[in-house]
């Protein structure tokens, strides 16, 4: 080979690193924080290419899922837990029902078209499957399709639900309600023939923009942010927005579930502030809100009347009604995947360098951490 | 400095179109392509006729000869160059300039488009700070704009392509998904190098060309099977545009289409 072959060969390379740095953060590679669910002295953590099973008492490993991870399969949605199963979806288009008790797979669902990033409901034996192919699948405990909803847009949020109807909001701007169940006779033919499209919620509310956020409910109100800075409470019952809040924010993405205390709705957002809202008129409680420092895209959780939110700087804190905060902790890793509390323990994902998953007590001091090991 | 230069104003650039043309970002991608081609076109047009000129200078008989006498005094080689450089009013520079401004607005066209497409929550994490309503505001007057935050979610949905997913075609009875669209980007990327090298008098140059002509179109082609299919139209459309570009300016050799007979290098 001679020097201008040399020289062409390395310029390719060169061409090819530069173009791979261009886009392997968003083009190839589709990356998350962790999705986490706690249930019982049991919690969940998908992460990557594996689903980690966690004892929250001290951190131990109950089981993994996959056996053995493959990059081709990766894990970043919550799952969800019900009485027997953990049920996950992953990045590709495959849903999975795993034995809660040791992680061995159950059943798979693969009539989805895009990845999962919203978390499933287990309610009443039935799995809702929100996914971004626009789809809400309703599966029956085995996995076998009940029925299907398509929204206009990719969906990221977990689905709430009461004793009437299931609740979805969507990317596509809009809260459906639909039924929790529906007879054959009230589903219409999809493109292959088989009966299994719900045509119509029943009913459904512009909230004017996308949402990436998992709602949460209290009383017959639901409570949502928006991409664009807004947190929504919908009386359900009247099918109505109860109010708004807008934040002031120039970025003001609201990413986190709201944590609702006694007194108030808290919830943070892209922008980095924190704001405390009356539950009963959407008020502002404070003149101003806190400034948390950096983004607050993780939901907080409530404890003993406080909200506790984590800052993507690894800043956790503790704020209440009167605007008190208190520093627990601050990590060195960035903190966006959701905050949780179990067994008198607030449960962090990091997904750092030096841990996964990591409890400290509500004093903020370490009580275990958990890094996966081969 | 780089977002608020460059990535900002191209992803307002990018959702104003999208929205203007009915929300299609299939259409958005071209279109913005043809118009970062239409402005850069004058620093391109620029940029061959420097070429050109570099070009013709290696067949020039001074050129030669000074190649000649001075092929043992590189220092003084250079020096005889630069004055014949000066005697006929070429800068060396002058093709590289306009290719050096070029690059960072290409760079940024494709990060911006790739940034666009964020269909995970880390990258719609990183999209939603650069959506600014910078063109919205200025064109206000026009009916139906809407805020660019509020066209989140995009319709990445393109003909028979998901933009935001590498795209196969799949055909009843073949059990594999055909990649049609990085089959394009080869082809359109083998075109474009061959149509628009220069033929060299100098048989390594020639033997590195060819090698270049190779390597290049599969390596896009690589890219397009791997990557989110929004990248391999952002290729394909832009490749086409360039063929259309060197055509206008009567710039395309046809004839290194056709087959040639293998020069042989001297040792």
């Amino acid at each position: 080979m001679n020097n201008k072959t040399i020289r062409l060969i390395i310029l390719t390379l060169i061409t090819a690193v530069v173009i791979s740095g261009c886009t392997s953060s968003s083009a190839t590679s589709a990356s998350s924080w962790p999705g986490m669910a706690l249930s019982g002295e049991e919690g969940y953590f998908a992460y990557g290419t594996q689903v980690y099973a966690l004892d929250t008492k001290n951190g131990s490993l109950l089981w993994r899922f996959p056996q053995e991870g493959s990059s081709s399969i990766q894990f970043y949605a919550a799952p969800e837990v019900s009485d027997n199963l953990v049920i996950v979806g992953d990045y590709t288009s495959n849903l999975y029902a795993v034995d809660r008790e040791n992680g061995f797979e159950k059943w798979q669902f693969n009539d989805a078209e895009d990845r999962y990033i919203a978390s499933s409901l287990s309610y009443n034996e039935t799995v809702y499957a929100p996914n971004t192919d626009y789809y809400l699948y309703a599966l029956d405990e085995n996995g076998d399709l009940l029925w299907r909803f398509k929204t206009k847009g990719p969906n990221w949020s977990k689905p709430l639900a009461d004793e009437s109807y299931l609740y979805l909001t969507s990317m596509d701007h809009y809260l459906y309600a639909l039924n929790l169940s529906y007879a054959n006779t009230d589903l219409t033919a999809d493109e292959d023939g088989n009966q299994t499209l719900v045509s119509t919620p029943v009913w459904s509310l512009d909230l004017e923009s996308a949402i990436v956020s998992n709602p949460v409910m209290e009383d017959g109100i639901l409570y949502v942010g928006t991409v664009d800075g807004i947190l929504y409470a919908v009386d359900l019952e009247k099918q109505s927005v109860l109010w708004k809040f807008t934040v002031e924010d120039e970025v003001a993405s609201i990413w986190g579930t709201p944590v609702i205390t006694s007194d108030a709705v808290f919830f943070g957002d892209e922008g980095g502030n924190i704001y405390a809202i009356d539950k009963q008129d959407g008020n502002a409680l404070w003149p101003s809100p806190f400034a948390a420092g950096s983004s607050v895209i993780a939901s907080g959780v409530g404890i003993d009347g406080k909200a506790v939110f984590a800052a993507s700087d690894g800043k956790i804190f503790s704020i209440d009604a009167s605007k008190e905060p208190k520093t627990l902790t601050t990590l060195d890793a960035t903190l966006n995947a959701p905050l949780g509390y179990a067994n008198e323990k607030i449960i962090i994902a990091p997904a750092s360098s030096d841990a996964l998953v990591e409890a400290i007590d509500t004093n903020g001091s370490e009580v275990w951490t958990y890094s996966p090991t081969n | 400095m780089w977002d608020t230069i460059i990535i900002k104003p191209f992803i307002s650039g990018l959702l104003f179109i999208y929205d203007l043309i009915g929300q299609n970002f299939g259409i958005a991608i071209i279109l913005f392509t043809v118009l970062v081609k239409a402005v850069t076109h004058p620093l391109t047009v620029k940029q061959i006729k420097s070429s050109n000129a570099l070009q013709d200078l290696q067949t020039d008989k001074d050129w030669l000869e000074m190649q000649k006498k001075y092929k043992n005094d590189k220092d003084r080689l250079a020096q005889e160059q630069m004055k014949l450089y000066k005697e006929k009013g070429i800068s060396p520079f002058a093709s590289c300039l306009p290719t050096l401004i070029q690059f960072p607005i290409i760079i940024g066209l494709y990060q911006s488009i790739i940034q666009t497409m964020g269909n995970a929550p880390l990258q719609m994490l990183n999209l939603i700070p650069k959506i600014t309503p910078l063109l919205s505001n200025i064109f206000s007057f026009l009916p139906g704009l809407q805020d660019p935050i509020s066209l989140i979610p995009l319709n990445n949905h393109f003909l028979w392509m998901n933009l935001g997913q590498p795209e196969r075609v799949f055909i009843p009875g073949i059990s594999f998904g055909i990649p049609l669209l990085a089959i394009f980007v080869v082809i359109t990327s083998f075109l474009q190098t061959k149509l628009m090298s220069t033929p060299s008098a100098d048989a390594q140059s020639q033997q590195m060309t060819g090698m270049m002509n190779l390597y290049m179109p599969i390596l896009m082609g690589w890219f397009a099977y791997s990557f989110a299919s929004g990248l391999a139209l952002y290729f394909v459309a832009s490749n086409v545009i360039t063929i259309i570009q060197y055509a206008v300016l009567g710039k395309l050799n046809f004839s290194n289409l056709k087959r040639k007979k293998k020069v042989e290098v001297k040792k």
